[in-house]
């Protein structure tokens, strides 16, 4: 039986059965001899190929920082981040990007709701939580075969992370995806539309924000300070993997 | 057992932990003068008190034990130090040599120690005594201000206000260190306080260092037999000024390079791996050793080869003081990343130092590394040292850090699966439906006999004689409200009207000769259709 859940474990973290392999010279050798445009295009290949991985992520900021693409970048890696995030190369050229942008918007924090975020992702913290909390069924399982089995303490020791890990997640994946701002010079305005209300002040590529409503074809955001401001949503990106990267 | 297991980790646990240390509170004192010895073991007991070596010129003599027990790192371990008076008979260098001590059954063996013992000083007994370990100072030689202060009693309490080191600065990764201890010279009790605080020489130049004060508080001589609080005096002894000529390093011999280290340095250079493919790190281990201030000294570039890339980690300093000198200690770590294969020779780290005891520049030079590249990824992947955080690397690394050569396959996005509902839900609902299978089995099933006997009549066509007279009895029974094991002929006339009672009556009859013997035939028909018309009339 415990064979059993660690295999299960195991395959659940090691991401399920793999897909078919992918050719990943073409992205390779283009970033290898300085060709960062060729190579992006070839790492988005691979992400609408189903390969949305932390990975792919990743090679994929590097080579549109190359580009000079930093906003792109800086979602790719956010992404990355968001699906393995104790990867620390990631983290390390955020903050690499971060030193040198205005810095007069704050980052929102990326540790989720119950600060989980900053170890596991949501799938594992999805799939830890709903290992935990079989496992304290098979614990009672266990139980009713042991009439004198304590069932108390490793109920409560599985139980407890597992309710944590579960609402975790739960809030983690209610909570709306930060976004990214794409290209230098957009501007917060505050109203709807590109020329509504007044300019609050211009973004720059790489900014990262807090996401509070959209409507139309116009988001509204909030920077680090409360101050909300509207943006075109064709001109950030969501951190989010679920949404076609945008290029 | 379980116990016996937790004995023997125990066991296991204070026999590896087990630490010996041996000390004196000075090892360089006067003849006559008595000092305090100390042995201590750390997570152990001796048995009885350890007998120390015997050396001419010197004597040892046991002035009892003392136990503490503390919490280091959220376990207790206990301390037992054998205290002992040292005297120091005749003027001269000892050594007090190693000697095995018995601990918890084991042997263990003690460390040597040096003592020096000095002739008389008879008109220095007592007052402060103030200066460096180096006579002769260079620019940016580490050195050590020491203080000594000896008064009659015992100290309770000090306070150093030190003076303006002009032409000096702190050195940062060592704090002064202070001791206080009692020593016993011709039956009189002094009390001694010994401070060493480390300097960096920075202007050149002859000047004098002021005064600085020591405050300390000494037991009052009292004339009160009884007294409930400690009466104290406080006695102020100011520092002699000291003058010191600081010199320049000399610009003759000095590199373009030069690292700026002044001081007897060492150095030991350690290659993790020899044999890389391409795009793999290897790490070399860098450590410089001496007396002189590491802090803020980094590795010269990586220079001269091509096809590599070089990190560097951020280098950790220690510094102590030892026998009033500085000792200073730098552990440097490079990740060496080879882009192309092939056979590379990696030039020797070579860092120029200034020696001080010699006066001239010195060229430490670490050992030649041939490293082998076979082919790999090609892309340059740094050692992440461990676990470094990655704000360590942003700090360090001026760029980007490289892609990541080797890609996981398929999707990390997260997705709701009814398999991953299954592994929560599956263990719960079998446990209900085992809670619910058991609360069924403790209720009282309600049964309709009629529906029973029904079912037993229609079943009664192949039962032996035995079962069906059995059946019959209950048919009968249940019709009339009695129990079928007291049934008689009379019950069935009694209770039984028309052809029923006479059909019935019949079959008794029938059943009753059969059982005796008689040689009567009981029609299974006649009976299954009496027994049906009994259970519907009923």
């Amino acid at each position: 039986m415990m064979s059993f859940c660690f295999f299960f474990l195991g395959w659940a973290f090691a991401g399920g059965p793999p897909n078919a392999p992918v050719d990943l010279s073409v992205a390779s050798t283009a970033f290898a001899q300085g060709e960062y445009e060729k190579a992006a295009q070839a790492y988005l290949e691979e992400l609408s190929d189903g390969q949305n991985n932390s990975d792919v992520y990743y090679n994929l900021g590097n080579a549109l920082y190359r580009s000079e693409e930093v906003g792109r970048a800086l979602l790719a890696w956010r992404i990355s981040q968001q699906l393995s995030p104790r990867r620390g190369d990631a983290h390390a050229n955020i903050l690499h990007v971060q030193q040198g942008l205005d810095g007069s918007i704050e980052a929102p924090s990326t540790l989720g709701p119950l600060f989980l975020g900053g170890s596991l992702s949501l799938r594992e913290q999805a799939w830890a939580a709903s290992v935990l909390l079989g496992l304290v069924g098979v614990v009672l399982l266990w139980g009713r075969r042991r009439k004198r089995f304590p069932l108390g303490i490793p109920a409560l020791l599985l139980g407890l992370p597992g309710v944590l890990l579960a609402v975790s997640a739960v809030l983690t994946f209610r909570a709306p995806p930060g976004l990214v701002v794409l290209q230098s010079g957009l501007e917060l305005r505050s109203a709807v539309g590109l020329s509504g209300g007044v300019l609050l002040r211009e973004l720059e590529a790489g900014s990262e924000l807090r996401f509070v409503d959209q409507v139309q074809d116009f988001v509204l955001v909030e920077v680090e300070n409360g101050e909300n401001g509207w943006l075109p949503a064709g001109q950030v990106g969501w951190v989010d993997p679920r949404v076609p990267f945008p290029m | 057992m379980f116990r016996v297991g937790l004995l023997f980790l125990a066991w296991c646990g204070s026999a590896v932990a087990v630490e010996i240390h041996l000390d004196a509170d000075n090892r360089n004192f006067q003849e006559g003068e008595t000092v305090g010895l100390y042995l201590s073991v750390v997570d152990g007991m001796a048995r009885g008190t350890p007998r120390l070596p015997v050396v001419d010129g010197l004597s040892i003599v046991s002035r009892g034990r003392r136990q503490s027990l503390v919490s280091i790192n959220g376990s207790p371990t206990r301390t037992t130090t054998y205290t002992y008076a040292l005297t120091g008979l005749k003027a001269g260098a000892y050594d007090l040599p190693a000697f095995s001590i018995n601990v918890n059954g084991q042997v263990y063996n003690t460390q040597p120690i040096q003592l020096t013992v000095s002739a008389r000083d008879q008109s220095a007994q007592g007052g402060v005594q103030a200066g460096f370990n180096q006579e002769k100072m260079w620019i940016g030689q580490t050195v050590v201000y020491h203080l000594s202060l000896r008064v009659p009693g015992r100290i309770l309490q000090s306070r150093w206000t030190p003076p303006v080191f002009e032409g000096f600065s702190p050195e940062q990764s060592v704090a002064p260190k202070q001791r206080e201890y009692n020593t016993q010279l011709d039956g009189q009790s002094w009390g001694v306080l010994e401070l060493d605080t480390p300097l960096i020489a920075t202007g050149a130049g002859a000047r004098d260092v002021p005064s600085g004060t020591v405050q300390v508080e000494l037991p009052a001589k009292t004339r009160r037999r009884v007294s409930l609080f400690a009466e104290t005096r406080s006695e102020v002894f100011p520092t002699p000024p000291v003058a010191v000529a600081v010199h320049p390093l000399p610009e003759a011999g000095q590199h373009p390079d030069f690292s700026g280290l002044v001081g007897d340095f060492s150095l030991s250079v350690h290659l993790s791996d020899d044999r890389l493919a391409a795009g793999e790190s290897a790490t070399l281990t860098i450590r410089v050793e001496g007396d002189g201030s590491l802090a803020g000294f980094r590795l010269p570039p990586l220079e001269g080869l091509s096809g590599f890339v070089a990190y560097d980690d951020e280098p950790s300093f220690q510094g102590r003081i030892e026998e009033g000198a500085f000792v200073g200690a730098a552990l440097l770590k490079r990740a060496i990343v080879p882009e192309t294969p092939g056979r590379f020779a990696l030039p020797p780290i070579q860092i120029q130092t200034f020696s001080p005891s010699t006066g001239a520049y010195e060229l430490l030079e670490g050992p030649q590394f041939e490293i082998v590249v076979v082919p790999g990824d090609a892309l340059a992947k740094a050692d992440r040292f461990g676990d470094a955080l990655p704000m360590v690397q942003s700090a360090v690394v001026e760029d980007i850090l490289p892609i990541r050569p080797r890609v996981a396959q398929g999707s990390q996005v997260f997705r709701f699966s009814f398999l991953m509902m299954g592994v929560a839900v599956v263990p719960w609902a079998l446990w209900g439906v085992l809670v619910l299978v058991d609360r069924a089995g403790r209720l009282e099933r309600k049964v309709d006999p009629r529906r029973v006997l029904r079912a037993r009549i229609r079943g009664a066509k192949g039962l032996p004689l035995a079962d069906l007279e059995a059946l019959f009895r209950d048919c009968v029974g249940w019709a009339i409200g009695k129990a079928p094991a007291g049934l008689c002929r009379q019950d069935l006339e009694g209770d039984l009207q028309g052809a029923l009672k006479v059909q019935a009556v019949t079959i008794y009859q029938s059943f009753e000769a059969a059982r005796f013997g008689a040689g009567a035939v009981v029609d299974p028909h006649l009976v299954q259709a009496c027994m049906q018309e009994l259970v519907d009339r009923a």
